[in-house]
């Protein structure tokens, strides 16, 4: 049990040091000196906390006043900036810049966008931030839509396709020239190996103007086996039938050299 | 919880004061430092061995109130287990900071001006007394001694300690227990010391 002292009774000596003990605990006191401290130090932690909380409440404002400021400066640079675009990209103003650039005016011509581009200096430009590209593809400027059309200008759905054909086969293909085959069996006819047959499925990659200018490497025997084009109708090439009477005869095996004399 | 420190009658409450003491008022302060110096100081005195550093300690104690009153909850403990457990915490980091040995020389002058009407000798006898049962205390660990101190000298529940400690009520009972034992065989061991240099005294010194 609380205060039950933890001596036996029967150890008188034990329990007469307890009672020394217990009387001269309860008998002591700090000093009456240690108020006047303690109340010295408290008047000192007292003042330097409210020095503590002063500077940071000062702190905070100072933040909230810069901020408010800086939302001002911008606005006002904003509101004072000229029709188009800055001709010194500096840091300071970037941000009014990015500003005047991406609001859409509506009695801004294309012309004087595309000129206002044209006047910005070579050098690395001012890279735009995610907010000011947010508002750049939702609100893109005309002046840049009509000299870079990304859509069909007729039914203005799908994006303009580029012009070009695509390609059957790799640049990197190995290139194989047909060559004819000399009669070398009575037996067998005078086969001549065809020309390339062209397939009606066969995309016409030697009559593409596009590309009749490349490389003659790039064409080779490959061409036997068309990409399949489904829009055109047409039913897939059948596969080549390769007969044994066509086939090229075997050469003859060369003759072993005679035997040297033992 | 503990309501020894209760308001009484017109006298303002604990967290009534802290926080007149907060907002400046420096005779609130005071008023708080009189009313809870004197257990301050000798739980830190128990706790440290030194009377030096139980002042240092209480200064300390009522600095801290003074200055993160944001840390005391009265929803969770009274304002005397938290004042108990500040000078528990700065009395283990301070005897963990010297690790040294606990001055029990100065210990031996109790803080109270002497009787010259009480007989001498006994006075003398019982400071020795006392003295001894001090050492056999601070020899203890301080996880058995500090519960020693809370419930036999400062007459805590078992609950209020617990809160102190911050340890469940059962660990609280077995710590006294076997913290009770140790004092009781430690104080065996002085009293045999004792008789040992009182017939070693009495071979030396024949009256």
């Amino acid at each position: 049990m609380p205060g039950m002292t933890p001596i036996r009774p029967d150890d008188a000596h034990s329990a007469r040091a307890w009672a020394a003990f217990v009387a001269a605990d309860h008998a002591a006191s700090a000093p009456p000196s240690l108020e006047a401290r303690v109340l010295l130090a408290a008047q000192a932690a007292l003042a330097q906390k409210q020095r503590a909380e002063g500077e940071q409440a000062r702190r905070r404002w100072f933040a909230s006043f810069s901020a408010i400021a800086a939302t001002v400066l911008a606005a006002a640079a904003w509101s004072l900036a000229p029709r188009s675009v800055g001709p010194a990209p500096s840091p300071t103003s970037a941000s009014s810049r990015a500003v005047s650039t991406t609001a859409a005016r509506p009695d801004t011509g294309p012309g004087a966008a595309v000129e206002a581009i044209a006047d910005e200096p070579a050098g690395r430009p001012v890279p735009m931030t995610n907010i000011e590209a947010g508002r750049v593809l939702a609100m893109p400027p005309h002046a840049l839509l009509a000299s870079r059309p990304l859509f069909h200008p007729e039914d203005g759905t799908g994006p303009i396709r580029a012009p070009g054909w695509l390609r059957a086969k790799a640049f990197g293909a190995p290139v194989v020239e047909p060559v004819a085959i000399a009669r070398s069996h009575p037996a067998t006819p005078n086969v001549v190996s065809p020309a390339p047959v062209t397939t009606a499925g066969a995309p016409p990659l030697a009559t593409s103007p596009a590309l009749a200018g490349t490389a003659p490497e790039a064409w080779s025997s490959r061409g036997l086996k068309p990409v399949f084009d489904p829009e055109t109708g047409d039913i897939a090439p059948p596969a080549p039938v390769h007969r044994l009477d066509q086939a090229m005869p075997a050469t003859t095996p060369r003759e072993d050299p005679p035997a040297p004399p033992k | 919880m503990s309501t020894l420190f209760a308001t009484r009658g017109a006298e303002p409450g604990d967290v009534t004061l802290l926080g007149d003491a907060t907002r400046g008022d420096l005779d609130a302060f005071a008023t708080l430092y009189r009313r809870h110096q004197q257990r301050v100081f000798r739980f830190a005195r128990a706790m440290t061995g030194s009377n030096d550093a139980a002042e240092d300690i209480t200064q300390e104690v009522f600095v801290v109130l003074l200055t993160d009153t944001g840390r005391f909850d009265p929803a969770r403990a009274a304002f005397t287990t938290y004042v108990y457990g500040i000078v528990r915490n700065l009395s283990r980091h301070r005897v963990r900071r010297e690790r040294t040995g606990p001055p029990v020389e100065d210990l031996m002058r109790d803080g109270r001006d002497i009787d010259v009407d009480e007989d001498p000798s006994r006075l003398v006898e019982g400071a020795e007394l006392a003295g001894a049962v001090r050492r056999a205390l601070l020899s203890l660990p301080s996880r058995y001694r500090e519960l020693i101190v809370l419930c036999d000298l400062h007459d805590l529940s078992y609950e209020d300690a617990a809160a102190v400690v911050g340890a469940s009520v059962g660990a609280v009972r077995s710590r006294l227990h076997k913290g009770r034992q140790l004092l009781r065989l430690r104080l065996a061991r002085v009293r045999e010391a004792h008789q040992m240099s009182g017939e070693y005294r009495q071979v030396r010194c024949p009256a």
